[in-house]
């Protein structure tokens, strides 16, 4: 199974470490780093349909599915 | 007087703060972005008077939204002595670079750490003292809904006080908005990994997997569905349409005007000798009798009954996950999740939700919306009134449902089509469900009502006088008989002429009157349809197209008015086509 997967490619109950964000643009990147979606940051994912939803940390955050597109994740196990 | 400005993420606690500070009320709502405007009071922190702001949260000093910007504009303008970061103390990690960027930009940060009580639970534990030190300013731990922690605080305000450290010059540059996109981001990263280090051996997340069966609940697609359903049920249906429009109307209504009140103030009024005055209180148009009426007697305690299920949505947090659930389909008409938050507010009153909108991103979201909430949202004393009235008749109560729910629609998709530019992309954070707290319950629902009833009443009353003015020049009569064509172009009787005329004052007003119409069953049941759909379309009510005016400009508001009447004129005729109703 690949390692490294973007966030919509991944299924609920999974977990992983954001490695990197792909997007090149600013505004995405400040929404996700105001949310704690940053590198480095352990999450895990609690639902992807309808919208994606993850935690990291104490919160839960709702993205949509062009942000979690941006998400590069490093699975766990 | 020097200022203390209170800043931090959206839904940390702030506004709590506030209140506990200056004993002034300000929403408290458990979603992010219910702070939209600034508010500010005394506050007597140890024998000195000082001004408190409360600010809308922000993530960064880098705004996304209208009511991030405000923040920083107020923080720029006011040159605070003291800027007190609140930040939930779980959600520590994420929260702390915006303590070292407003360090960086050179206020005096006291660091509050709050929802201790919460973390706790958690099992999150924080060393206080050793994260004072290493950031070289006060950090404060507190509960604000328990009111723990606001002393301490106020003792560390006043030391900051007295302190010559406030005097510390501002680097402007910091904040200033010419900065690179950049530079932004390099060193919003040298501040996360600065955070990161601060916090290594300072704090310890505890249990992450934790989670309540309720939250569950709500986040199943099945049964979140059936459990907003019977949420929707017992709030909207049995307490306000039942309850509060139903019950309580006919008591305030019924019984306490009809037979107490207004045959004692007849009476009396009687005895004055000017026929014309008498008339003015207490004629069909009078204060009296029509104006405190319609305000305390039908409307109050439907409003009150509406405003108080409201309070508890806003405080049980299910808002962020309606939001979630709502994504996909506000996307179909060019707005997103974020959008359900001014959306649902408009069902209580649209002024309001009006100015909530500034917390979407881009400005064809804010006009898309506030279209919307013109157009196609009931405010909850439509709401109620239309309940009242169409509950007798469930089948009628579905098809203004329907109709409303397809011109919603409609209008959306082709101002989805219309509108430039490009929808922004959807993300919230989801606050915890909280148990609301019956005094914040009521607290909220007084404020609301008394706010309500000071811009209410006087409107009211100015409508009555107004109308008394127009009846005695006979005026009304050659403005009424100008609406008469197009009301009978809709099947409805000469009576609903007037009708609409209250409702360009006020939707709550139009409402009201239809209420008395419905009571005196001069209309059947498929032109009380037409009328309804009418209202509830029509025109939003003066406060609201103030309001619509002042945050989007008058070009915008003169377009919303003009395209809303239209629709609703349309909307209404084609439902009496379809319901096949003879042109009266
Ligand atoms: N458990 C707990 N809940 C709290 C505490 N302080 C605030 N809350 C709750 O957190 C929610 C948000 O509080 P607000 O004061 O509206 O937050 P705010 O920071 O003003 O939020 P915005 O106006 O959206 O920026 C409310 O539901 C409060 O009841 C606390 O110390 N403990
Ligand atoms: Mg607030």
């Amino acid at each position: 199974m690949q390692k490294i997967v973007s966030l919509d490619d991944c299924s609920a109950g999974e977990a992983g470490k954001i490695v990197a964000l792909a997007a090149g643009d600013y505004t995405v990147i400040r929404k996700l780093q105001s949310m704690g979606l940053v590198p480095g940051v352990q999450i895990r994912i609690i639902r992807c349909r309808p919208g994606f939803l993850v935690q990291a940390g104490h919160s839960k955050v709702a993205l949509d599915q062009c942000l979690a597109s941006q998400i590069m994740l490093e699975r766990d196990g | 007087m020097k200022a203390v400005v209170l800043v931090g993420n959206p839904n940390v606690g702030k506004s709590v703060l506030f209140y506990q500070l200056t004993g002034n009320y300000v929403t408290v709502s458990n979603y992010p972005g219910t702070t939209v405007e600034v508010s500010h009071g005394l506050a007597s922190i140890e024998g000195r008077q000082v001004r408190v702001y409360d600010s809308p949260g922000i993530y960064s000093l880098w705004p996304l939204t209208e009511e991030e910007a405000i923040t920083k504009r107020l923080l720029l303008e006011k040159r605070p002595a003291v800027v007190v970061h609140v930040v939930d103390a779980k959600n520590l990690p994420r929260m702390l670079p915006l303590t070292l960027e407003l360090q960086a930009c050179g206020f005096s940060v006291i660091l509050v750490l709050n929802m201790l009580d919460e973390a706790k639970r958690l099992g999150v534990q924080i060393k206080r003292g050793e994260l004072a030190s290493r950031l070289g300013i006060a950090v404060v731990e507190a509960a604000f809904v328990h009111g723990w922690g606001v002393n301490a605080l106020r003792r560390q305000i006043a030391e900051q006080l007295n302190s010559r450290l406030t005097t510390r010059p501002l680097c402007q540059a910091a904040i200033m908005p010419e900065q690179e996109q950049r530079d932004f981001m390099a060193s919003a990263l040298q501040r996360r990994q600065a955070a990161e280090k601060i916090l290594e051996g300072v704090y310890s997340c505890g249990d992450l997997r934790r989670e309540a069966w309720l939250d569950r609940l709500t986040l199943h697609p099945v049964l979140g569905l059936l459990f907003s359903i019977v949420a929707i049920y017992v709030g909207v249906y049995l307490l306000v349409g039942r309850l509060g429009a139903g019950l309580l109307v006919d008591l305030f209504d019924g019984v306490l005007f009809a037979e107490i009140i207004i045959p004692r103030l007849t009476a009396w009024i009687g005895f004055l000798p000017w026929q014309a005055v008498r008339e003015l209180l207490a004629g069909d148009f009078g204060i009296l009798t029509m104006g405190f009426r319609y305000a305390f007697g039908i409307i109050m305690p439907m409003v009150g009954t509406f405003f108080f299920a409201f309070a508890f949505l806003e405080d049980s947090g299910y808002l962020p996950r309606l939001a979630y659930w709502a994504d996909g389909l506000l996307k179909k008409i060019g707005l997103n999740g974020r959008a359900i938050i001014p959306l649902v507010l408009g069902f209580g009153c649209g002024t309001m939700a009006v100015v909530a909108t500034r917390t979407l991103e881009s400005r064809r979201e804010r006009i898309a919306a506030t279209f919307l909430l013109a157009l196609a949202i009931p405010c909850s004393a439509q709401l109620g009134l239309l309940l009242a009235m169409l509950s007798g008749a469930p089948f009628l109560l579905l098809v203004w449902c329907l109709v409303v729910l397809i011109v919603f629609i409609v209008a959306g998709s082709l101002l989805n089509i219309l509108l430039p530019g490009k929808r922004a992309a959807f993300f919230m954070e989801l606050p915890p469900l909280r148990t609301p707290k019956l005094g914040a319950l009521l607290q909220k629902t007084l404020a609301r009502m008394r706010w309500y009833f000071m811009e209410v009443v006087p409107v009211f009353v100015f409508i009555s006088i107004l109308l008394w003015l127009l009846a005695e020049t006979g005026l009304l009569a050659s403005l009424v008989a100008g609406l008469v064509p197009l009301v009978g172009m809709l099947g409805l009787p000469p009576e609903m002429a007037l009708v609409f005329l209250y409702g360009f004052f006020r939707r709550d007003y139009g409402a009201a009157g239809l209420f008395d119409l419905y009571r005196s069953e001069t209309l059947s049941g498929a032109q009380m349809l037409v009328a309804a759909v009418a209202l509830t379309l029509f025109l939003p009510c003066l406060a609201q197209l103030t309001m619509i005016a002042r945050e989007r400009g008058v070009p915008v508001a003169a377009a919303i008015v003009f395209l809303v009447s239209m629709t609703a004129f349309a909307a209404a005729l084609l439902l009496r086509l379809a319901l096949a109703l003879p042109v009266w």
